[in-house]
């Protein structure tokens, strides 16, 4: 979901990139594994909800794009909004009556 | 469709292997660089952790990496065996041996058991008989009566139908052949679920004696007559007689037998009585009825005609018996036997191959040590090894179908036993696929003990040791070689004692006295319709130079029950008798018969020129009946009679005459002369010789073809010949499983060598020590004996179990012996105890040469 959510807001993105994103903007309180990156990526290759081609890094050298796609969109609203879901239903257990 | 994109996506993934790879390598470097730049190199090392097995994570997403490390371990397998020739020639041929063979037979087995039959539902077909429950008969021929009430009153059938064997003769080229025909009734081919391919059967009107001549051909015949599209509606000629041609079956059918012709079957021939039983009865059996069902309904009819009829129906009762049963009955016991024979020797390739694995594994304990210490799982190793152990089953399975497939055609083309279905027997999918299950199998048995023991994580020692040697406690750490050496052997000894059985068994059905002298005797098979001039004939055959006597009977010697028949006989002032007791042969002969046979008379005289038929009635008796119809009393002079005929006179008794195999006493037999008695169904000539007979079979051929240019010529060759082809059966299994058993017996002789063999030179050491302790190389000698002993001991021990629980299935195929015969028992486990002790005196005499100085160097 994560990932998902980086590429949309951020548009084709390599996977370093993806790692920093989600790193900066959670404040460091989420560190992405690489160990878990790259396979996660692969899979989402595989289930289509992203494709992949190579182009051109910021600094010149070549680097793969990742890019979200119309059944990874569909995809990524479906996790966000059974997160969120998920999400109110533990905050109204743990706030106070 | 989501999920067919995704399959799409996984199946090109192995083409893209390679761009992947890359790709997913430069990926991971541009990461590990930027990463470099923002908190250094050796930081963003630690922090990216191992790129190979992140890599290989990635790689796993795609689902392939179990099908790589097969394809990998399949290379590993064929680049190993590719190493070790030898050992790779050993086992492939020893597995093609034990697949080859289990694959042909189970083509027969298949083909002849399992296979459904030719006709649709064929498991609603069956056989209806009399059982005739004096005699203790289940399967006699039916009189028409029994068979109109039976089809009139029983539900559980949808058609029931009569067939009777019939014949019709025509000329191919010059010579006159006979052709299978059958009469059948009018529900038979609907009974079978068989339409003609070519215009119609038979209709009712047809099936009356004064009805027109019409038939119905198979596919065969027709094709030999020219295959006429247009036939059905024209004429052919049989014999003397004019036949419309009514229908053309399709191709493959025949049945009854070979039936090639078929003739409406006359309801009101004049045969058709409640007494003249002769007919076989086909019924297909309603939908969802049962073949018990049946039974017990006909049972219940068949009492009922009992009381209605109890002259005629006295003790009749009524059998029915799945058609399938009936074609396959007998051979199934033996099909059976020898599925279990080739099971043995499968089981002991495999149990030779593993004992090689396992010699072998030992040799490779250092590589696998290695595996494992570099982080191979177990299972990855055992995969490995077993991989290997299926390539080596899978190539002797390739091997072994080749090897079957001329089998099968030589078997077929020879068909040494009258098999019933022979023709079906092909190497097909379905063969196809057993020997490949037979191989995958055979690979994972002999493969997964090894395997496990190879793979067991003991790397300390694995690696530490070396190639160095071992000492005592070897023969108890090889206990899993010994079993499986004692395995083969108690395997082995089944296969033996099951040949010894048949040995015996076949020695004694040919060493069964003849009372007549095969030697020098050229037989000849005529039709019944020759008796009329059959003197002439005989006159003809006496001119010829070289030929001692000519005779004829209504049956060869060796068949002395020509006719049979339980009532027949009377004796002049005692009392009609019944019962099995007292059935009766009867042949009709030729004045000249005995001599021609070499039959030996002991009382009285033969028939003679005299004896025609306006002269005084006279019949010659042979020494069974003597004993059975007048113990203690002189039978010349007193009168007997056939079926309540006219009264004859003994004038003779004759020796007693049996053929090869036929089990029990010489049957009773009674000999009328050919000129006071109705011949019977053929006419069988003896011709004795001076010269070799069979030099003589092309003027014998000639004088029938001058004599009778018509006339079927049946069998003619030697009698030895026709002896030695009626114990051809019993001489096929004999050879198959002796065949079997000297195989096994080999295969396990050569285990046990290998295994003696591999602890002696694991043991050289050991043995260098005691010598050098001042063993005596008869101490030597004794102690490696030992081991074979114990191994051979064990083996025989469970092998006489095995084969005492096992070889009842010999018993239909035994003649004169029961199946646990002692002789054969103990002649078999001696035999192959020898040989095998044989094989382990080698190593043994090995080890006695071993010189101490160099076996202990050489650490």
């Amino acid at each position: 979901m994560l990932i998902l959510r980086t590429l949309a807001h951020l548009g084709p993105m390599h996977g370093y990139g993806v790692a920093q994103y989600i790193q900066q903007i959670s404040q460091d309180v989420l560190q992405v594994e690489e160990g878990s990156l790259y396979p996660a990526l692969q899979r989402m290759l595989i289930k289509g909800w992203v494709t992949a081609e190579w182009g051109q890094s910021d600094n010149n050298r070549r680097a793969r794009y990742y890019r979200l796609t119309p059944a990874g969109k569909k995809q990524m609203n479906a996790e966000i909004s059974e997160f969120e879901k998920v999400m109110r239903a533990i905050t109204r257990v743990i706030q106070p009556a | 469709m989501e999920w067919l994109d995704e399959l799409w996506r996984r199946l090109l993934f192995p083409f893209r292997r390679r761009q992947f790879d890359r790709d997913l390598e430069e990926e991971m470097q541009f990461h590990l660089d930027m990463k470099a730049r923002e908190i250094g190199p050796v930081a963003a090392r630690r922090k990216f952790g191992n790129s190979t097995l992140l890599q290989e994570d990635s790689r796993e997403v795609w689902g392939w990496t179990v099908a790589e490390a097969w394809l990998d371990d399949l290379r590993y397998a064929a680049r190993v065996l590719r190493k070790n020739p030898g050992f790779t020639a050993v086992v492939v041929l020893t597995l093609a041996l034990g697949i080859g063979a289990s694959t042909a037979v189970f083509s027969v087995v298949h083909a002849v058991l399992l296979r459904p039959l030719p006709f649709r539902e064929p498991n609603r077909l069956a056989m209806v008989w009399e059982t005739w429950e004096k005699r203790g008969d289940d399967r006699v021929v039916v009189s028409y009566d029994n068979f109109r009430d039976w089809k009139e009153q029983s539900q559980s059938f949808e058609y029931m139908a009569v067939f009777v064997g019939d014949s019709a003769r025509m000329t191919v080229g010059d010579e006159p052949v006979e052709i299978q025909a059958s009469r059948v009734s009018g529900g038979f081919f609907p009974a079978l679920g068989i339409q003609p391919m070519l215009g119609r059967t038979f209709v009712p009107e047809e099936e009356r004696m004064s009805a027109p001549l019409v038939t119905v051909l198979s596919y065969g015949l027709w094709q030999r007559l020219g295959g006429d599209p247009n036939l059905a509606g024209k004429t052919v000629r049989f014999d003397r007689e004019v036949f419309t041609v009514v229908g053309i079956m399709p191709r493959g059918f025949a049945f009854p037998l070979d039936s090639e012709l078929w003739f409406p079957f006359a309801s009101d021939d004049n045969r058709n009585t409640r007494g003249t039983h002769y007919l076989r009865v086909i019924g297909r059996l309603k939908p969802g009825v049962t073949a018990v069902q049946a039974q017990s309904e006909m049972q219940t009819i068949a009492g009922r005609l009992k009381q209605e009829h109890p002259k005629e129906n006295g003790g009749i009762g009524a059998n029915v018996v799945p058609l399938m049963d009936q074609i396959v009955g007998e051979v199934r016991h033996a099909l059976l036997a020898l599925m279990g024979a080739v099971a043995c020797v499968l089981l002991i390739a495999c149990a030779n191959v593993a004992n090689l694995l396992l010699v072998r594994a030992t040799g490779r304990r250092r590589e696998i040590a290695l595996r494992l210490a570099l982080g191979a799982s177990r299972s990855r190793v055992v995969r490995c090894l077993l991989t290997e152990s299926v390539v080596l089953s899978l190539a002797g399975g390739a091997l072994g179908v080749a090897a079957a497939y001329w089998l099968v055609r030589a078997f077929v083309a020879f068909d040494p036993i009258q098999l019933p279905r022979v023709h079906d027997v092909v190497v097909d999918g379905w063969v196809l696929l057993y020997a490949l299950a037979a191989a995958i199998t055979t690979g994972v048995v002999f493969g997964i003990v090894p395997a496990l023991r190879a793979s067991k994580p003991d790397l300390g020692s694995g690696l530490k040791e070396g190639p160095g040697v071992r000492g005592a406690g070897e023969f108890r750490k090889s206990r899993g070689r010994n079993a499986l050496a004692a395995a083969q052997i108690a395997l082995a000894l089944v296969l033996v004692v099951g040949a010894s059985l048949l040995l015996r068994s076949f020695v004694m059905r040919v060493s069964v006295p003849l009372g007549f002298q095969p030697e020098g005797v050229l037989a000849v098979e005529l039709p019944w319709s020759a008796h009329r001039r059959v003197d002439e004939l005989l006159e003809r055959f006496r001119a010829l130079p070289g030929v001692l006597a000519a005779g004829a009977a209504t049956a060869f010697p060796q068949n002395s029950a020509g006719t049979s028949c339980d009532a027949c006989v009377d004796i002049e002032d005692e009392p009609k008798r019944e019962g099995k007791q007292y059935d009766t042969g009867l042949m009709v002969a030729t004045p000249d018969f005995l001599r021609a046979a070499g039959m030996r008379l002991r009382q009285g005289r033969f028939f003679a020129r005299g004896d025609g038929a306006e002269a005084p009635k006279v019949v010659v008796i042979n020494e069974a009946l003597v004993r059975r119809d007048f113990p203690g009393q002189d039978p010349i002079g007193r009168h007997i009679r056939w079926s309540g005929g006219a009264w004859s006179t003994i004038i003779g008794v004759a020796g007693n005459v049996k053929g090869f195999g036929v089990a029990g006493d010489p049957m009773p037999s009674v000999y009328f002369p050919h000129q006071q008695a109705d011949w019977g169904n053929g006419v069988q000539v003896l011709i004795r010789t001076s010269v070799p007979p069979l030099r003589l079979v092309g003027s014998v051929r000639a004088e029938i073809r001058s004599w009778n240019r018509r006339i079927v010529i049946g069998k003619l060759d030697t009698l030895d010949n026709m002896l030695e082809s009626s114990v051809a059966v019993p001489r096929f299994y004999l050879m198959l499983v002796a065949g079997f058993a000297v195989l096994a017996m080999m295969v396990s002789a050569v285990g046990v060598y290998g295994t003696i063999n591999y602890s002696v030179a694991r043991r050289t050491h050991e043995i260098g020590i005691r010598m050098a302790l001042g063993a005596e190389p008869g101490d030597v000698l004794v102690m490696v004996l030992g081991q074979g002993l114990a191994i051979t001991a064990a083996g025989v021990v469970i092998g006489l179990a095995g084969a005492w629980m096992s070889t009842r299935v010999l018993e239909t195929l035994l003649f004169g012996i029961r199946p646990s015969d002692g002789v054969a028992f103990a002649c078999g486990s001696g035999v192959l105890s020898v040989t095998v002790l044989l094989a382990s005196l080698i190593p043994a005499r090995r080890a006695t040469r071993v010189d101490p100085l160099k076996a202990l160097r050489c650490e």
